[in-house]
């Protein structure tokens, strides 16, 4: 490391690069901000310009120590973009294409910190140069999930809950929902009518990297999941599955093949109870958070079960009185399908009252 | 002595006092193992840890003396190691889980003189805490099941015969209210008696165990989580499992300890049913382990030969070790086959006793504990002197092993809440969190390579 002050060494550099560009490109011909190296500027170009602005040495004569250190503390975490390619594995984190490093990082922190390893490579072959604003325009039939992303009315087995939350889905319903990556992490469960056959479809559109689980069982335990879907954003998949036996759930959450995402999709609401500050730079998010989930399946011939579960009894005589009265499609309590919830679909209920056959 | 009323596996366990040796280097050590690796006919001593250096130690036994320990580079921080003859050369050979991001095992083969040669490395995932060496498949050779930390996947690596392993279809354990189910511990057993090896996985971050069946050639069923005994309705934290016949019902029971908040830590049980066709467990038993700590190891032997599995267990900060009698009376003898222990029964005491083994390491017919502690950077071994039941041994053959430390427990650190966080991301800060804080506390530095961080959303928070 060369004695003379850092300032004198700039003046003489500045004097024999007279009419030369004064200032050294950053990008990706250079060394990571992170590594001292002899030639001016670094890899990451935003954290390379902060320190320049800061310290024209760094980008008029050599990338050396001072730099780095004034690397690590003005910029933080150095993730993206790093040497490597995006679509291969290396053993260091990051990658050379900026932005396509930045949306996988940003919902697989790993990618930033750790190794740029096949899930990664699997996320960025998914998520980069393709679509990123897809905003989902769902029908007018559809159900709306309408869970607020802080509020936990469909979340499965979270935290402490001794039976599995979750919404009701029946064959042929369009459900539009939402879900996030804010802690509590949001998932959407939905629990699966009985049917005469197995044989079932589901069919999920979605702005952001999603999944649907099939999961069964007590949260205490045995709870088991038999199969998983994984779609990319603003794309749609078929999952076609036949299940056993048993009380089932569709869980819809922010994931892909093999493993959940928990960043990268914060909520988009305002929490009363913890309001943001007034300049407070709202959280990176890059995809939306809607999913439309269609259920193609054979509904068992169970009159009265309206809610699906396989069993006609309070619960469903609940939901057909809350429907009284004129009920357009679809309407699962018009059990006559005369567009209107009355006496005749009263007695429809009473009559096969009990376990469905 | 023991009054003529007390019969031998009855009384108080004796322990003599413990044998305190400390790592050459600063070492965090997390595990160990026991295995005979220069044919000499005991028990050596392997201890894995979390230095930078990339070192395990080895401690050969000499007639019951355990000696210096010896550097074995392994190439990364390691949490786990087992012992077994990979390469079937008749040799015991070691197996390290390298706890790094770029996750992978190493492997050194053993010379059967307590020397090894370099290690070989066999790439994973994402930073795999721990590794079980078990026959897979049916094929007679060690295969080898290892969980990454920070994916829900288990690798199987199947053994051709001779030591090279291929990869077979990894198994995917979720739970999907929570992203990452941070698996932290695995074991084998045949929980269905159908012969064939299954798995065990204790998932920190999803206060679960899950089990996954055999079906007899190393592709499993699906994973099955179940929820471990509630404690006044609080659900434990999980950081390790002990695998073991605790009632003597002739299945394979489950045993972990508990991290609670504002309760004693306990072990929890997951009593087998016996089932074939499923999995079926009792979960109502739980134990308290003790008021001081959080329950983090668990280990089982027969302590005072009496023929049933006793309960070994170490805590944290501060970190006793304690022993729980097991008292169950069989059904096969008469008894109701309800699982009953002691009042636990300290035999030791510093900070926190990450790893437990036991083993006649002293060569007297009955079962050692052998303790690793984190903080003091020590291997600490206790030499059993209970009266066995069994008639065997003749009680603790006085030896002194080198290097020792006469030792007085240290001030023991207690957990400042304040760095515990929801480490889960549940929403809720629980005894998972705390389990998970202590699945990555190393001497109270953060583990060098892996910075502690939460989703970006939140550190940006």
């Amino acid at each position: 490391m060369s004695l003379v002050p850092r300032s004198i060494v700039l003046a003489m550099t500045a004097s024999i690069t007279l009419g030369a560009a004064a200032q050294q490109e950053c990008g990706p011909s250079l060394p990571p901000c992170d590594e001292p190296h002899g030639e001016p500027g670094c890899l990451q170009p935003g954290c390379c310009e902060l320190v320049c602005e800061n310290d024209a040495f760094c980008c008029e004569v050599s990338w050396d120590e001072t730099c780095v250190k004034q690397a690590t503390e003005l910029c933080g975490d150095i993730d993206c973009p790093n040497l490597g390619e995006c679509l291969e594995v290396h053993d260091t984190p990051g990658c050379l294409d900026e932005s396509c490093c930045e949306l996988v990082r940003l919902h697989d922190p790993f990618c930033g910190y750790g190794t740029w390893d096949s899930i990664c490579v699997a996320e960025a072959e998914g998520w980069c140069g393709s679509t990123i604003e897809c905003p989902i325009e769902p029908p007018s039939d559809a159900i709306l999930e309408d869970e607020p992303c802080l509020e936990r009315i469909n979340d499965g087995c979270s935290q402490d809950a001794l039976e599995p939350v979750s919404s009701i889905i029946q064959c042929g319903d369009r459900i539009h929902g939402k879900t996030t990556t804010t802690v509590p992490r949001d998932v959407d469960w939905f629990r699966l009518p009985t049917t005469t056959d197995g044989s079932w479809t589901a069919t999920l559109s979605s702005e952001f990297p999603a999944r649907m689980l099939l999961v069964a069982g007590d949260c205490e335990g045995p709870i088991r999941t038999i199969g998983q879907y994984h779609v990319d954003p603003c794309t749609s998949g078929d999952w076609s599955f036949v299940l056993p036996q048993g009380q089932w759930y569709l869980v819809v959450e922010a994931g892909v093949s093999g493993r959940s995402l928990r960043s990268g999709l914060p909520c988009d609401e305002i929490d009363p109870e913890n309001p943001p500050d007034d300049d407070e730079e709202p959280l990176p998010r890059e995809y939306g958070l809607q999913y439309l989930l269609q259920l193609d399946c054979n509904p068992v011939d169970c009159s009265g079960d309206v809610n699906g579960d396989g069993v006609v009894d309070g619960q469903d005589l609940g939901l057909l009185f809350v429907a009284w009265g004129v009920c357009p499609d679809p309407c699962p309590a018009d059990l006559d399908g005369d567009g209107i919830v009355d006496g005749q679909d009263l007695g429809l209920l009473f009559v096969g009252w009990g376990v469905c056959p | 002595m023991l009054g003529d009323s007390t019969a031998f596996g009855d009384g108080p366990f004796l322990f003599g006092p413990p044998q305190v040796i400390t790592m050459p280097t600063p070492h965090s050590p997390t595990a160990v193992a026991v295995g005979d690796v220069d044919g000499d006919g005991d028990v050596d001593v392997v201890v894995p840890g979390r230095n930078s250096e990339g070192f395990a130690y080895l401690m050969l036994n000499d007639d019951g003396v355990l000696g210096t320990p010896i550097e074995l580079v392994t190439g990364g921080q390691t949490d786990w190691v087992e012992i077994v003859d990979l390469d079937g050369d008749g040799h015991l050979d070691l197996c390290f889980a390298v706890r790094a991001l770029r996750g992978r095992l190493s492997i050194l083969h053993g010379n059967g003189d307590g020397t090894f040669g370099e290690f070989e490395e066999i790439a994973l995932g994402r930073e795999p805490r721990a590794v079980v060496v078990d026959d897979l498949d049916g094929d007679g050779d060690p295969d080898i099941a290892a969980m990454n930390h920070r994916l829900p996947i288990i690798e199987i690596l199947l053994n051709d015969g001779e030591g090279g392993f291929d990869p077979a279809a990894p198994l995917v354990i979720s739970r999907s209210s929570v992203s990452i189910p941070f698996p932290q511990s695995i074991g084998t057993a045949d929980f269905d008696a159908d012969g064939d090896r299954d798995l065990v996985i204790v998932a920190t971050g999803a206060s679960r165990i899950f089990i996954c069946r055999n079906r007899g050639d190393a592709t499993f069923d699906p994973a099955e989580g179940w929820r471990p005994s509630r404690v006044n309705g609080q659900i434990g934290g999980m950081t390790d499992l002990a695998v073991g016949d605790l009632d003597q019902d002739g299945d394979e029971d489950v045993l972990v300890p508990l991290i609670l908040i504002g309760e004693s830590s306990h072990v929890g049980i997951f009593e087998n049913q016996g089932s074939t066709a499923s999995i079926e467990f009792d979960r109502d038993a739980a134990f308290p382990s003790t008021g001081l700590g959080y329950a983090y190891a668990a280990a089982m032997g027969d302590l005072d030969g009496d023929e049933d599995l006793d309960v070994i267990v170490g805590h944290a900060l501060p970190g006793p070790v304690m022993v729980l009698d097991n008292r169950t009376e069989p059904i096969s003898a008469g008894g109701d086959g309800v699982i009953r222990f002691e009042p636990p029964q300290q035999i030791a005491n510093d900070s926190f006793f990450r790893g437990l083994a036991v083993a006649d390491l002293d060569g007297d017919c009955d079962l050692d504990v052998l303790a690793v502690e984190l903080v003091s950077n020590s291997l600490w071994v206790l030499p059993n002197l209970t009266p066995q039941a069994s008639g065997c041994g003749d009680g603790f053959v006085g030896r002194v092993a080198a290097p020792v430390d006469s030792r007085v427990s240290s001030v023991s650190p207690g957990v400042d809440r304040a760095q515990v966080a929801d480490l889960d991301g549940d929403g809720v800060v629980s005894g998972a969190d705390i389990a998970l804080f202590l699945t990555r506390m190393r001497s109270g530095e953060t583990p060098r390579g892996e910075p502690v961080r939460g989703p970006i959303e939140s550190r940006r928070r």
